[in-house]
């Protein structure tokens, strides 16, 4: 172990996630990483890329501070990218674990050991994204043998990065929205936890993503439930606005998921050639990427 | 006796097409030694008593998979492959061959209800009179320099024939900024935008076909990338 041994005595809950994971994905970790290490909730996982990344990034420098359970020894960080962030959560006062010897390399064997401790340490671990067949649906399933609870979020029914989650609930998961479904189940046997919520601004979505407003819409849709109606899924993306309108009929199509240009000729019947043309336009102004797959829109923030 | 060389395939397909189906799985020194003949349309054999060069000015192209699984990036189903597999599958392609294709498109599976539907796409015939339009355009364009199209220009004829207006350049200056595209795209950037502009029967090259043109090298960016 390296870094700060307190953090274990602290209440801790560990988000998992695929390492592919998707746009919302990332705003949903966000989301509960910023909000659970704000009431003190330390967050633990893996290191690994995807959710595991953004669960640190966004919980090593709050209140609740963060901690790393590596399936390599400290010498063999994986992946490579990650090294800043594992010496950032050391600087900042989390902490790292591994049960290696240091010089160690990562297996795929020791991934799944690995998860083990990820379930371990906490309270509950919360199920962000999980594919079909994932390490993340393994972690669950420990947590489970382990007694630990399991939070999963609930996802549109053919979003392939929520197959698993929605999986799992239906298996006996508990579905969470916010963080204070988590802290309604787990008060029940801490009762600490719940007097810490009035800490966090409920409905500051400002706190991790920049206004916009599709978030004010989205905002007033969570409180006033009568009015609350099915939402398109580009509506709750913080997508930028244009500062040009002439390409809108184009940037409308495009999502967090990835659109082909074929799709987008056949949705506006516009020609190859004006569609690449508004595509290279938007591309060059930085309002989407190309990804495999197609084109996705580069959110705010 | 001189050894007689035999032709090897790309001499094979001298002014035709050389198809090359599943490209990663072809050796890495087989793709690598491309290269040449493809930039000096002759390609060199050389023995111990003997050294051929034969032409090989032909149309190359070839098709492959996103991944191992062939899923990576597909809407319909998942990818099966770890990121270092695909990252290796994709590596198989150096840059500098990739470099040297003009023309990259990424195609979706298609769906097993399209395969027998009959929505009118344009047909072969209506094609080819669109594409012998631009081919007399060129034909008649290069009469006097002995070459047959956009494809065989040299440096001095393209800056001769694929004049840009300054707002056109200013567009593929920020274009390379942006995207990160290679010194080697440049000329076949250009090439490319001709041929699209001769498609459209216009004198010069518009932004439109510019656009479209630096859209074609799409691949690079998004895989190669990665």
């Amino acid at each position: 172990m390296q870094g700060n041994l307190e953090l274990l005595k602290k209440n801790i809950i560990s988000i998992v996630g695929s390492r592919s994971c998707s746009e919302n994905g990332k705003n949903l970790t966000r989301k509960f990483a910023y909000e659970l290490s704000q009431c003190g909730i330390t967050i633990a996982s893996g290191l690994a890329k995807g959710i595991d990344t953004v669960a640190h990034l966004y919980s090593y420098k709050e209140k609740g501070k963060t901690i790393a359970v590596l399936p390599n020894g400290f010498n063999h960080i994986f992946p490579k990218e990650n090294i800043g962030l594992y010496e950032k959560i050391l600087d900042n006062g989390g902490l790292v674990i591994s049960e290696y010897p240091p010089d160690i390399k990562a297996k795929s064997k020791y991934f799944l050991e690995r998860n083990r401790i990820v379930s371990g340490l906490s309270l509950g671990i919360l199920v962000v994204e999980a594919a079909y067949r994932s390490g993340t649906s393994v972690t669950a399933k420990l947590a489970k043998i382990q007694g630990r609870k399991v939070f999963a979020l609930p996802h549109e029914i053919w979003d392939l990065h929520g197959v698993g989650t929605n999986r799992l609930i239906r298996t006996g998961a508990i579905l969470v929205t916010c963080v204070e479904d988590i802290f309604a189940i787990l008060d029940s046997e801490h009762n600490d936890l719940y007097s810490m919520l009035p800490t966090i601004d409920r409905y500051n979505i400002n706190a991790y993503i920049n206004t916009s407003p599709d978030d004010k819409f989205l905002d007033n849709h969570v409180r006033n439930f009568d009015s609350l109606k099915p939402l398109k899924a580009y509506n709750l993306l913080n997508k930028k606005t244009l500062k040009n309108n002439e390409y809108q009929f184009v940037y409308d199509l495009i999502s967090d998921i990835p659109i082909s240009i074929n799709e987008i000729c056949k949705k506006t019947n516009k020609s190859i050639s004006d569609i690449s043309n508004a595509l290279f336009f938007l591309e060059l102004e930085g309002y989407i990427k190309k990804v495999a797959g197609g084109y996705v829109c580069i959110l705010n923030n | 006796m001189v050894g007689f060389l035999n032709l090897g395939e790309i001499s094979l397909a001298h002014y035709g097409v050389l198809f090359l189906d599943e490209l990663p799985e072809f050796n890495k020194s087989t793709l690598e030694v491309l290269r040449g003949p493809l930039e000096d349309r002759v390609v060199t054999i050389s023995r111990l008593n003997s050294s051929i060069t034969y032409p090989c000015n032909c149309m190359f192209i070839a098709s492959m998979n996103p991944c191992p699984c062939g899923y990576y990036g597909s809407n319909e189903k998942e990818c099966s492959c770890r990121d270092d597999q695909i990252k290796k599958y994709i590596n198989r392609i150096s840059g500098p061959l990739l470099d040297r294709i003009d023309i990259h498109i990424e195609v979706e599976g298609v769906k097993f209800e399209k395969l027998g539907n009959d929505i009118p796409s344009e047909s072969s015939c209506d094609i080819r009179k669109r594409v012998n339009n631009a081919r007399n355009i060129q034909l008649k364009r290069y009469k006097e320099y002995n070459i047959f199209s956009n494809s065989e220009l040299t440096p001095k004829l393209i800056n001769r024939y694929c004049k840009l207006k300054s707002k056109e350049k200013k567009v593929l200056e920020s274009a390379f900024d942006r995207l990160g595209l290679s010194a080697r795209a440049y000329s076949r950037i250009l090439k490319v935008a001709r041929t699209i502009a001769d498609l459209d029967s216009s004198e010069n090259i518009e932004i439109s076909h510019l656009s479209e043109a630096i859209q074609y090298r799409s691949l690079d960016r998004k895989y190669w990338s990665r």
